[in-house]
């Protein structure tokens, strides 16, 4: 996982979990498309605090100072980073990629077009769910 | 002065860009953003830029077509134009050098990264004034 490059935080894979998640105060998600190959959307889902946390780590700007479309933007950065590294790692070296825009939202996940399989990470006392579609476990996807 | 121009969609990554760019002693220059490829080549026409450091996933004009554009302008194709992506494996790398990058950059981009770029392209005095291959 390469959260700890992305925000100085160490991030532990707990365990893959189904909803109904277990609570998260002021949920923000950010979801992407990966337009090709055809996987479908991956997401992250955690609390605005731990977001917050991050946006501080990066920008060293204390976290009451910081601006909401900074904490979106901040988001979207991270789940695109972590898309990028996810495909790079998973695809053969002579196959094209692309992904979408990242887009960010408050409250839990919205619909994800796509089945997806949702993993917990702790992040010290905190956690974060990523989403990922169930195509990414198929062999037959990174062909 | 020199000129750096950053066109990346996130105010997030620019800083991160930059920042890292300072660490690697080219504090002092000007640096200029941009957030998509459009708005990065209408600064590129109306200001010299040295070198143009790009994301690929943009919206408005991704960082595909802003290579494309300078590298087929022959008023602006001399400006090296490194890639830092996510979109990183050795395919993507062929196919982004194939139509003009200098350098591509790997996700997330730390001072390391961006030195071995700069000192391969540039030579070790990259931060130098008398820079040769800095226009």
């Amino acid at each position: 996982m390469t959260f700890e490059g992305l925000a100085f935080e160490e991030v532990v894979f707990e365990e893959t979990i189904s909803p109904p998640f277990p609570e998260i105060p002021e949920p923000i998600h950010s979801i992407i498309q990966v337009d090709t190959p055809t996987v479908g959307e991956l997401g992250i889902l955690l609390s605005r605090q731990l977001i917050l946390q991050f946006t501080e780590s990066i920008h060293g700007i204390p976290m009451e100072e910081i601006p909401a479309d900074l904490v979106n933007d901040n988001l979207n950065e991270l789940l695109n980073t972590l898309a990028g590294r996810i495909l790079s790692g998973k695809l053969a070296e002579n196959r094209l990629y692309s992904l979408g825009l990242p887009r960010s939202g408050t409250g839990s996940f919205p619909q994800i077009s796509n089945p997806v399989r949702y993993l917990k990470f702790l992040v010290g006392e905190n956690f974060l769910i990523i989403a990922l579609p169930e195509r990414f476990w198929t062999p037959d996807t990174w062909k | 002065m020199k000129t750096i121009l950053v066109a990346d969609d996130s105010a997030t990554a620019r800083m991160v860009i930059i920042r890292c760019l300072e660490c690697v002693g080219l504090q002092g220059r000007s640096f200029l953003e941009a957030v998509n490829g459009k708005e990065a080549l209408e600064k590129i026409r109306v200001t010299h830029v040295d070198l143009l450091i790009t994301d690929i996933n943009m919206p408005v004009m991704d960082g595909r077509s802003l290579l494309l554009g300078v590298k087929s302008s022959p008023k602006i194709n001399h400006i090296p134009v490194f890639v830092v992506t996510s979109l990183g494996n050795p395919a993507m790398e062929i196919e982004l050098k194939r139509i003009g990058a200098e350098k591509v950059i790997h996700k997330p981009i730390s001072p390391d990264k961006l030195m071995i770029a700069l000192e391969d392209f540039f030579g070790k005095d990259f931060a130098s004034d008398s820079q040769p291959r800095f226009p």
